[in-house]
């Protein structure tokens, strides 16, 4: 599936001599397209998820969510429900146990705030023998409220006269809570924009989104004397025992987080939510072992979701189309007492070069749930918009996209002045045109008409910084022969457990059938996040060098055997697999482990890595460029995708397999953001109107087409030691805005309000008097 | 509906008292096994299945049958078992992911092409996409891509796992017919053996 590779343009100071690279004759498994080792387990049902784990005399809380977007509570009666036969304890502000001094420092837990600042707050919870009367008695309790004015959508929360959703006004200047600024600013953007010979101004609408991963949010916690057992759902383990210790008033060490198999997070299980502090408490009160999951409807209500965000844009080139001016400004929903905004002007600064620049956040706070991290937050919006704004530049211009986007490559990351280590965007422009055979568009657009089927093709270049954060690799090797690779980040079906065994494969000099991998325990060593993309360049680096360490001791050992089984050998001489050290022209010359480590007096072997993340001298990111086909229907609106061509640089590929899903899925979830979801808002009422599957869409089997992924498998070397970056999140990023241009070549029409759903594409055609 | 009773639910609870519940006896057959329980009227099959026998491989998602990943096949036949109650499958045939792989644990022909092609990412929706599979396939046993696309599109995969899906139940498709092909001539040779 790979392409050939052209030669990437590399930046002349890439330290390709970094001593920390490795050769790739090393490499037997990484870069192998393993199928995932967790497969069989799930496939066959045998993978035990936190929702599925289980104990005896177990029991079952259902949380009670507020149906007023602003107010107080002013009482919660519990007796109706506490009467139903099953019910074992109800919990709200009027008996909720006093709050701990926080250990760590920091604003005191609140379990039940008696104000209440959105509709789905939690108000109670019940705890029951059966989930289905936990369900049924929370419909039970009375709750008397004091509403409170609210305001619950952007625009009405922008509006001079609009109530104010919490104690601050409702639009702010967020700061600089994630370290970048929200204002940004360099050269002079008046100037820029005086001194272009186009100038484009455009406005884009992007709507509230929800996670939606498939397995609930949802904790078992169960107590063996002071310490608890916690069975979550979480894409940072580390974070979610902190978060409940916290919430507990008792340290860290006396919480265990378990989350071995995880059904999807796509950002919503990075922060931490109420069930899971309840379900500790509740067992600890109850001696028994608590369950608490969210319903699918309390997911949309109170588990996060990617703001709505308002953009305003213009951009200034010159004739021959050289950036002048970018001037990006958006505005993000927010919610009260939270410090959380959308930095959906970001990769505006910096992706393409251009000398006079403003990026602008605002956060505009409403009586909703907060919002948080949904698939590259803020980079997804933010490709957006200015992949759209190139586009409708470019057309201004009569210049093609494609030469627009590379006369203003960047070579240099123009906020932190590092030099990108390469920026591969031309090249993967030039393989994609190629592939989707971009000279086949419509010229000029609405020109490729087949009856009521208008075809056309747009592109957009998909980008995600590559993170990396502090992680531990261990690797052990036991005397049984076995080798254990241990990390407590998890694996979100992105394909950790994978690579991690591929890895550590290599580092030893083993295949992967040798290796066991323990993931998602808080127990395991440290692993960040398994969010920004992140957790796989982090650990994978970290298990790799660790997994070289423990060979280099391995073979110490053995060269240095009593015996002198391999006396006169050199560590070259020496194969390690099934758990032995064998010489590598005569099998007669092996040892098991077990014998190695009983001759050596120990029990096992602990190859360990500490991986920094060390500040790097240059700027590294996962490219990607993405072309869609469209076909838009006039008579009905509806826009399909029959193809979608996608290259994508992202270093060096671990598994072909596990990386092409990322892709993919990335793709499709662009696809969905701007043909089928919307999390909708009802103003007037301040609730969410469509907060189960049924009435928010996400794509079926019928909504994919062709979907051809291909990359450079070229490592990038200064990144860390296998040169690789990460997937998880680029793909989002351009497929989106590479449909919705699309839908320009196909119509003429530009539609800046996504999600793309008949009525409203539809209601755009018959506007500009377009029929079948 | 055989009989009504009150009767303490079965055994769930230890320390504290157990509450009076109305409940029904069935008799679910899941996988072969007979399986005699007391469930709630309102006890969905995706319920008696994950809470009253733990098996824990079908799972719960939207809970309106939006989504299938509660897929099951009863009677043969698929049904999304998180909006038919139990007690309307008292005396049938219920089979289930955990029922699938041969008694050898050799994994069924879709199981081993999920795993070829990648067919999942997280794996939530996998037992229900695989279950909804197996009956979609003994309807159409050579289908089209686009067949399987319309066949299967009433099972969502929110990690978009899609394309390795259609190319799974495809490939599946192939090699159930090849094996069916020697089964079938192997039958053939041994009867034309008997027959000698
Ligand atoms: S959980 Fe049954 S269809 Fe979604
Ligand atoms: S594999 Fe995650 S939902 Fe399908």
């Amino acid at each position: 599936m790979t392409t050939t590779i052209p030669q990437v343009p590399v930046n002349p100071q890439d330290p390709t001599s970094n001593p920390t690279s490795t050769p790739a004759e090393q490499m037997h498994s990484i870069g192998q397209p393993l199928p995932r080792i967790d497969g069989l387990a799930k496939v066959t049902g045998q993978a035990i998820y936190s929702f599925d784990h289980a104990l005896p005399d177990m029991v079952f809380g259902t949380i009670l969510s507020a149906t007023i977007p602003h107010g107080q509570v002013v009482r919660v009666d519990h007796r109706r429900a506490l009467a139903l036969p099953g019910v074992l304890r109800v919990y709200s502000c009027e008996n909720q146990p006093p709050t701990p001094p926080r250990v760590e420092g920091g604003a005191p837990y609140i379990w039940f705030d008696r104000e209440i600042r959105y509709d789905g707050q939690d108000v109670a919870m019940v705890v029951a023998t059966t989930q289905a009367i936990a369900d049924e008695a929370v419909g039970l309790i009375t709750v008397d409220v004091a509403p409170a004015p609210f305001v619950a959508t952007v625009r009405a929360a922008m509006a001079p006269d609009a109530p104010q959703a919490g104690e601050t006004p409702n639009v702010e200047d967020p700061g600089s809570p994630y370290g970048e600024p929200a204002q940004y600013t360099r050269g002079d953007v008046a100037a820029g924009l005086l001194e272009a010979a186009v100038t484009i101004t455009a406005a884009y609408d992007l709507p509230s989104q929800i996670h939606n991963p498939w397995e609930a949010h949802v904790t078992l916690a169960t107590w063996d004397g002071d310490c608890v057992t916690v069975y979550d759902s979480v894409q940072y383990p580390i974070g979610a025992r902190n978060f409940i210790a916290n919430a507990l008033g008792i340290p860290s060490e006396q919480v265990r987080v378990i989350a071995e198999y995880v059904g999807g997070g796509f950002g919503s299980k990075l922060s931490t939510k109420t069930q899971a502090p309840l379900a500790a408490l509740a067992a600890r009160h109850l001696e028994r072992p608590v369950r608490v999951r969210l319903t699918r409807a309390q997911m949309h209500r109170n588990a996060r979701h990617r703001p709505q965000t308002l953009h305003h844009l213009r951009l200034g080139a010159t004739s021959a189309g050289i950036l002048t001016a970018i001037d990006h400004e958006v505005w993000s929903g927010g919610a009260p007492k939270a410090q959380y905004y959308e930095s959906a002007a970001s990769t505006s600064r910096y992706l393409y070069a251009c000398p006079n620049l403003r990026s602008a956040h605002w956060r505009v706070r409403v009586n909703q749930n907060p919002p948080g991290s949904m698939r590259a937050p803020g980079e997804q919006q933010s490709q957006f918009a200015l992949e759209c704004a190139l586009d409708e530049l470019a057309h201004a211009l009569r210049i093609d996209p494609i030469t627009l986007r590379q006369r203003n490559q960047a070579s240099t990351h123009a906020v932190s002045g590092k030099p990108f280590s390469r920026n591969s965007i031309p090249t993967l422009l030039d393989l994609g045109s190629q592939r989707i055979g971009w000279d086949q568009r419509a010229q000029p657009p609405g020109s490729q008409r087949d009856g009521a089927l208008w075809r056309g093709i747009g592109c957009a270049v998909a980008f995600y910084p590559l993170h990396m954060a502090r992680a531990e690799g261990r690797v052990r090797l036991q005397a049984d022969g076995s080798v254990l690779v241990e990390s407590s980040g998890v694996d979100l079906g992105t394909g950790t457990y994978t690579i991690l065994a591929q890895a550590a494969a290599d580092g030893l000099g083993t295949t992967p059938a040798d290796i066991t991998v323990h993931l998602g325990d808080t127990t395991l060593p440290v692993a960040p996040i398994a969010g920004g993309s992140m957790l796989a360049a982090s650990v994978t680096p970290a298990v790799y060098s660790a997994a070289l360490d423990a060979r280099q001791q391995l073979i110490d050992a053995a060269l240095d055997l009593p015996d002198g089984l391999f006396a006169g050998c050199s560590a070259s001489d020496l194969v390690i697999g099934a758990g032995r050290v064998t010489h590598r022209r005569d099998a007669g010359r092996a040892i098991t482990f077990a014998e190695l480590l009983r001759l050596r007096g120990t029990t096992e072997i602990v190859g360990q890595c500490n991986f920094a993340a060390d500040d790097l001298p240059m700027e590294y990111g996962n490219f990607g460029a993405h072309f869609a086909e469209v076909t838009v229907d006039v008579e009905t609106g509806i826009v399909r995708v029959p193809r979608f061509v996608a290259v994508h640089d992202s270093g060096r590929v671990l598994n072909p397999t596990t990386y092409r899903s990322q892709i993919r899925g990335g793709i499709i979830w662009g696809l969905s953001a701007v043909l089928l979801e919307a999390s909708h808002m009802d103003g007037h009422r301040g609730r969410i109107t469509n907060a189960n599957l049924v009435e928010y869409l996400v794509p079926t089997a019928l909504d994919i087409g062709e979907i051809d992924v291909t990359w450079l498998d070229e490592p990038d070397a200064g990144a860390n030691a296998l040169g690789m970056k990460s997937a998880g999140e680029v793909g989002i990023t351009g497929a989106a805005p590479a449909i919705a241009n699309a839908i320009f070549n196909a119509t003429g029409l530009r539609l800046r309000h996504p999600p793309f759903q008949p009525p409203r594409v539809l209601m755009a055609l018959r506007a500009a008097g377009i029929t079948a | 509906m055989s009989q009504v009773s009150e009767v303490p639910e079965s055994g769930r609870s230890g320390s504290t008292p157990v509450p009076p519940t109305l409940t029904v006896p069935i008799q679910l057959r899941v996988n072969g096994q007979i399986h005699t329980i007391q469930v709630e009227p309102r006890t969905t099959l995706v319920d008696a299945l994950r809470t009253h026998l733990g098996m824990t491989g079908t799972k719960l998602v939207c809970g309106q049958g939006a989504c299938g990943a509660c897929t099951v096949l009863l009677d043969g036949e698929r049904v999304t078992a998180c909006i038919i109650l139990a007690i309307m499958c008292d005396g049938r045939e219920v089979k289930t992911i955990e029922g699938l792989a041969l008694p050898d644990g050799t994994p069924h022909p879709l199981q081993a092409a999920f795993v070829r092609h990648d067919a999942l990412q997280c794996g939530f929706c996998t037992p229900g996409q695989i279950m909804s599979a197996v009956a979609f396939l003994r309807d159409h046993p050579e289908p089209t891509i686009d067949e399987i696309r319309a066949g299967m599109a009433g099972n969502l995969c929110r990690c978009a796992a899609y394309i390795g899906i259609r190319e799974a139940v495809a490939d599946a498709a192939k090699q159930m017919r090849a094996s069916t092909a020697t089964s079938g001539a192997a039958t053939l040779a041994q009867d034309a053996g008997e027959m000698s």
